[in-house]
């Protein structure tokens, strides 16, 4: 093990590699901070790039630039609310609150870290579950990756503690956008109206842009023309970035937290990114201390999603490279990738070609602390478009998300959705409906559904009796009965304190 | 009172979606396994955005929940006063974009509603507007087509790159 270890370092300092590297985290970088892109575009275009280099050379390069990806993505997520990808959505929430407070030097320096440590934790994990990984996927069938769902969708209470009704409008409201489509089991097509782009339902990233960066255009512009994304000056300088790296570590206990369970969503294929994100932003809120902050610009919301988005990357290499079975989108377009440079993965890799296995693993580690390191310097200059006017911010950005919204499947109708979705999230930020809730639903509905039609083909209603389906349903409960209590706990305080308030008026 | 009566109709939009998508799961004939999971979504969405229709009304708890909002010490974001009039504006020009997008394009459409905006929304210089406009729409070239070498959407009149 040792020695595959070090083999696997001695490989990835080679200059070759060391210089491919380099560039693949800048494209990466790029590739998650431009909204439309990602990192799944990233590798279908720089495949072609690596045909005719040598197997571990091409590897590093495409592995690297995917590592990366949700680095970059948080930038305008917390600048301006557009996330760079998908998993980047839930990095809004207390993001670009910490922005609109004057605080985004110290949400960068909190997001870079956070990624650069979950993607470098996360790599670990997967070199500690290589010898263990066959009992642990094996555990996970169809319905214990129901029950993990469930388990996921508990959070919505834990999101919306608002307004718990509010939460829930939102989150069916999420479940069933999620519907629209052609069912995977039935291929009928529900809510598609027969209109053939309806057909693969909506994106997620239409309904991010316009729920979360159209609708905040809408209210900055509404403001006035003179208005700002932050009302006090961003404090981009070197103190508020050591801020938010100190955080990171401070909150070690969580960050470490967040990175595992993050990889180990990862390693379970189909659950994807954006799952991993939302499970771990859930999770941050409802086991921290004092969590009345989170969504009002906590930083420990800003660490607990950048943890898992860069941590799951090393899960869902793990089935990728042990299995053959991606663990997600990205990993499906990368194991095309290792048959082109004649990377065959399955159960040999590990037996036969460990040295390799750890070499990717040093390359996620280095390319995650090169992608956090590179963008330390620019977070100054980007943090200064936060306090641009209102008038001269939302031209582009609108122009931006409607390019992004049209290029991901190139359907001019995904810009009319991202519009109404616009629109629709103005009226839910206005009247106090959580947005969490809604993209919760919607990521975690469609797998809910599909893996309890599964669930339900394999072993009929018995399904529920599997014993880690038992654990997970048990924890749900709990989850929820205690999110439940906590709320209600809340505005029974609050509400003891407004009739003190009052008591004090009237004397 | 004007924002309770707003954010009931709201709630009430939502209840019409999620009774309307009820309504088309049991019109369309779907088979059950088709149609079960939506029409649970649906029934279980209808029944809390009722319950906030039929709550959200009311005075007193709209009373506590903006004292509540006030406790939470949510940051003070909103210097300038939001009116109706400047959003339904904002909104104007959100669909106003769109519109122009589907009509010439999203390079034509850039050229047109960044200009038209901040002269008329911000009342700024022409010689800001024309290298703000300038910069974004070489940005968007230069990434786009020039980088990605994709193509984007040339509208009803077809104007691409």
């Amino acid at each position: 093990m040792i020695d595959a270890m070090l083999s696997g370092l001695y490989m990835v300092f080679d200059w070759q590699v060391i210089g491919l590297m380099l560039l693949a985290v800048f494209l990466g970088n790029f590739f998650g901070a431009v909204p439309g892109l990602g990192g799944n575009l990233g590798l279908a275009l720089l495949i072609p790039f690596v045909f005719g280099m040598k197997p571990f050379l091409g590897l590093s390069f495409l592995l690297a630039m995917h590592s990366v990806v949700h680095t970059g993505g948080a930038i305008p997520g917390i600048l301006f609310a557009i996330p760079g990808t998908g998993p980047n959505a839930a990095t809004i929430l207390d993001g670009h609150e910490m922005t609109k407070q004057g605080r985004g030097g110290e949400a960068m320096g909190a997001s870079l870290t956070a990624s650069g440590v979950g993607g470098v934790l996360g790599a670990f994990v997967l070199a500690l579950l290589i010898p263990i990984l066959r009992p642990i996927a094996m555990a996970f069938g169809s319905a214990e990756i129901f029950a993990l769902i469930v388990f996921g969708l508990t959070f919505i209470v834990v999101v919306s503690r608002e307004s718990i009704s509010k939460g829930f409008s939102s989150a069916f409201f999420g479940l069933m956008l999620g519907t629209v489509g052609l069912n995977p089991h039935t291929g009928v097509g529900r809510y598609t109206f027969n209109m053939l782009w309806l057909w693969d339902g909506i994106h997620i990233i239409t309904i991010v842009l316009g729920v979360f960066a159209l609708s905040e255009m809408i209210e900055l512009g509404a403001r006035g023309s003179g208005a700002r994304i932050a009302d006090s000056e961003i404090r981009m300088g070197w103190d508020q970035l050591q801020k938010g790296i100190k955080a990171v570590f401070q909150e070690w206990w969580l960050t470490l937290r967040t990175s595992v369970i993050g990889t180990f969503i990862g390693i379970i294929p189909g659950l994807g990114g954006d799952a991993a994100t939302w499970i771990c932003y859930g999770h941050a809120v409802q086991t921290c201390k004092n969590n009345q902050t989170f969504g009002r610009g906590d930083i420990r919301g800003v660490i607990g999603v950048e943890t898992a988005n860069n941590s799951k990357e090393g899960g869902s290499l793990l089935p990728t490279i042990v299995f053959g079975i991606p663990g997600s989108s990205g990993m499906a377009i990368l194991l095309g990738a290792f048959l082109v440079l004649g990377i065959i993965p399955g159960p040999k890799m590990i037996t036969d070609h460990l040295d390799m296995v750890w070499g990717m693993v040093w390359v996620m580690v280095i390319a995650n602390v090169i992608g956090a390191v590179s963008l330390f310097p620019l977070t100054r200059y980007m943090g200064q478009l936060a306090f641009l006017r209102g008038s001269l911010l939302i031209p582009p950005i609108m122009v931006i998300s409607m390019v992004g919204a049209y290029l991901i499947r190139g359907f001019w109708q995904d810009v009319i959705v991202t519009v109404i979705f616009g629109i629709l999230g103005y009226g839910m930020k206005k009247w106090d409906f959580s947005r969490a809730p809604l993209i919760l639903g919607f990521i975690l509905g469609p797998l809910a559904e599909d893996y309890l039609h599964k669930s339900i083909n394999l072993w009929g209603f018995a399904f529920i009796t599997r014993p880690v389906v038992i654990l997970l349903f048990s924890l749900s409960a709990l989850s929820l009965a205690y999110s439940v209590w906590l709320s209600y706990k809340e505005k029974t305080n609050i509400n003891n304190e407004q009739d003190e308030t009052v008591a004090l008026c009237k004397e | 009172m004007q924002r309770v009566k707003s954010s009931t109709l709201f709630a009430m939009l939502l209840l019409l979606i999620f009774l309307g998508a009820l309504y088309v799961s049991i019109s369309k004939g779907w088979l059950l396994s088709s149609r079960l999971f939506p029409q649970l979504c649906a029934i279980a969405g209808s029944i809390f955005t009722l319950w906030i229709v039929l709550t959200e009304g009311r005075s007193k708890k709209a009373e506590l929940k903006k004292k509540s909002f006030l406790k939470m010490k949510k940051p003070a974001v909103a210097k300038v006063e939001m009116t109706p009039r400047n959003e339904i504006v904002m909104i104007g020009w959100l669909l106003f974009f769109l519109g122009i997008i589907l009509i010439f394009g999203l390079w034509m459409a850039a050229l047109i509603f960044i200009p038209l905006f901040m002269r008329k929304f911000g009342q700024e210089n022409w010689k800001t507007i024309s290298l703000y406009t300038a910069g974004t729409w070489f940005a968007v070239y230069l990434v786009f087509t020039l980088a990605m070498k994709v193509s984007l959407y040339g509208g009803v009149l077809g104007i691409a790159w």
